[in-house]
């Protein structure tokens, strides 16, 4: 995808990994299970980020993500939330009928593509990939992740 | 009758080179630390150096950052130092960023907020960064009075202790602020500080109170270097006695020399060599050098007037090889020229390399070269520095030889004044005198502790193979004033 030149292949790579792995888990194909994987897979990714680097740490970076990838990707325009910080698994799928699956689900990879090429010019690839993609127990923000 | 049985208090040992030796044997297992001290002193790195060295997956470590560097900032600058291992994040080392709780929240749910996430992660280890910027506010938007942050400190070390946590607040705190409740609360304080001096700024350690361990007292000087931090603990506590003089003497390499010593230096004696500019010291301290390597001795060269390559360059004409002897690791010229030394930094690197190396002669080149490589803070207590350096020094048995640049103009009598002599247990004078309208280079013995030695003055020379005593000085008096009058008598031959 053209766009995609914004982001640097290694991190596209990881983002595409992540993205993968959350649909693999999810098992069905149908477009309600792909948008609740790539819910659970952004959302786990803006929890972590908001986790290490507080609220305000994250909203400036994912600002600063989505302006980089909305250039190739417009559905991200609608998917992410800024009242809630989030994207929800009905605005996905709202979003999929919209455009298709393949199309929402590039404009994801493309949104923590950015936020790990942002990240890693920072504390570098091999920690914002870290920090991104971490499973841990994360009581506090448990319901987040319902 | 048996007596009750005592609880044991685990260690944790910080993993921060020279400082459980500071702190009395580490910290205490599940003690509260507070690590206070004013901003970049370091409170950052020394907390997430013991916690890299000491958190697991099975024991992970839970950094809260609240205010202040942000967390990005914080990881960026953190990973610059070798003991941050990135493998370690996030199983072992987990970062949490609590800025919005302490902002917006009242510290019950600050409180509520850590306690959920340790309940979750059941740490072994938790890091509150900065603590001091904790306030709370209450319902009302209000800041929280200092009862409810008192009732915080106290719940906050309730709950980590329950949850047998060893854990770290860390704070800008100053002095004054010494009220704080958290003050009252933390097991441990470790103060952090930097004493800035002209030029030089020394950083320095304090372990104001340890519970449960018996911490060294005053202040301890720490590099921060890539490796994080390194303390270098004062050097009193580490005195041993000197060891028993043996009748044992070394040879000093320097052909006439020896027999005015009443043959050579005693073993683990303190020697000063002290004389003008160009007078041969240098010459002097490597064929006392040269002469321990032939022996099978291994030799320390501390120098601090010249790079080690000059050094060595100048030491060619020696009949050993000195560069081959450092390959072999009998010789190690170390180079101390830095100007914002610790007395303690020097001492350990010395010491160390004589350890090292297991070497019984040492050479400081020179006392004056030591005093300028010295932050001035330790500049004004020279005296008390070369004290602690050179009784740490003697207290492993080797035999030390200092060379110090004296005055000319001084008269004879000089040692009285000397802020140094106290130190030395034998001291070799060189001299300049004018005889028959050239300058002649003589040196005398002007004392050897315990040991009989000649007290006449002898001519010497330095030449391209290196210095040789010559003969006794003999029909001339007033040599000490550098211009002595023949007596008339004929010279006598040495």
């Amino acid at each position: 995808m053209s766009g995609d030149a914004d982001q640097t292949p290694a991190a596209l790579r990881i983002a595409r990994r992540v993205v993968k792995r959350a649909a693999v888990a999810g098992g069905e194909v149908t477009d309600a299970a792909v948008a609740a994987a790539l819910q659970r897979v952004s959302s786990r990714a803006f929890a972590n980020l908001r986790e290490a680097m507080g609220a305000s740490g994250c909203e400036a970076l994912l600002t600063r993500a989505l302006a980089r990838a909305e250039r190739a990707h417009p559905a991200l325009r609608d998917l992410y939330r800024e009242k809630t910080g989030d994207i929800q698994v009905d605005d996905v799928l709202a979003i999929i009928e919209a455009h298709s699956v393949d199309a929402v689900t590039a404009a994801i990879e493309a949104l923590i593509a950015a936020l790990i090429d942002i990240l890693s010019r920072l504390i570098g690839e091999d920690m914002a990939t870290r920090l991104i993609d971490q499973e841990v127990p994360r009581p506090s923000l448990g319901a987040q992740e319902q | 009758m048996t007596s009750p049985a005592r609880s044991i208090i685990g260690n944790v040992a910080t993993g921060v080179p020279g400082l459980d030796t500071v702190l009395g044997g580490g910290l205490c297992e599940y003690s509260l630390n507070l690590i206070a001290g004013p901003p970049g002193s370091g409170k950052t790195t020394l907390t997430q150096q013991i916690l890299f060295a000491n958190a697991t997956s099975e024991r992970p470590a839970l950094y809260f950052t609240v205010l202040g560097e942000p967390t990005v900032k914080m990881l960026r600058y953190q990973q610059q130092f070798s003991f941050f291992d990135i493998n370690k994040v996030p199983d072992a080392v987990r970062f949490f960023n609590l800025s919005k709780e302490a902002t917006t929240e009242d510290l019950q749910s600050v409180l509520e907020r850590i306690v959920a996430d340790v309940t979750a992660a059941e740490p072994a280890f938790v890091a509150i960064d900065s603590f001091r910027t904790i306030r709370g506010r209450n319902r009302s938007g209000e800041e929280d009075t200092p009862a409810a942050l008192s009732e915080f400190v106290q719940q906050l070390a309730l709950q980590l202790t329950s949850w047998e946590v060893t854990s770290f607040l860390i704070g800008e705190y100053n002095e004054p602020e010494r009220r704080h409740p958290v003050f009252t609360v933390a097991d441990s304080i470790l103060w952090l500080s930097e004493d800035v001096d002209r030029n030089s700024a020394v950083r320095k350690f304090r372990a104001v109170k340890v519970r449960g361990r018996s911490p060294m007292p005053g202040l301890h000087t720490f590099r921060l270097t890539r490796d994080g931090m390194r303390v270098f603990p004062r050097i009193p506590e580490q005195h041993r006695e000197r060891p028993v003089r043996t009748e044992r003497r070394l040879r000093t390499g320097v052909p006439g020399l020896d027999p005015m010593l009443d043959g050579g230096i005693p073993e683990g004696d303190v020697l000063m060599l002290a004389g003008p500019t160009g007078s041969g010291k240098t010459t002097f301290a490597t064929q006392f050098v040269a002469e321990g390597l032939s022996q099978q001795e291994p030799c320390v060269v501390a120098v601090f007037e010249e790079y080690p390559e000059t050094f060595l360059s100048r030491a060619k004409t020696a009949p050993v090889d000195f560069n081959a002897m450092i390959q072999e690791g009998r010789l190690a010229v170390i180079y101390l020229r830095p100007l914002d030394l610790s007395v303690d930094e020097m001492l350990e690197e010395i010491l160390n390399t004589v350890k090292r190396i297991g070497a019984t002669r040492v050479v400081i080149d020179s006392l004056s070269g030591f005093e300028v490589a010295l932050a001035p803070t330790f500049r004004i207590d020279f005296r008390e520095s070369l004290y602690r350096l050179v009784g740490a020094l003697t207290a492993t048995g080797v035999t030390i030889l200092l060379t110090a640049e004296i005055s000319e103009t001084y008269p004879g009598g000089r040692f009285s004044n000397e802020r140094v002599a106290f130190v030395t247990d034998d001291i070799i004078e060189q001299r300049y005198v004018e005889m028959d309208g050239r300058l002649q280079k003589v040196l005398s013995v002007v004392k050897m502790r315990g040991s009989k030695h000649a007290t006449d003055f002898h001519v010497y020379e330095l030449t391209s193979s290196g210095a040789a005593v010559g003969e006794r000085l003999t029909g001339y008096r007033g040599i000490t004033t550098g211009i002595p009058d023949p007596t008339g008598e004929a010279p006598a031959s040495g």
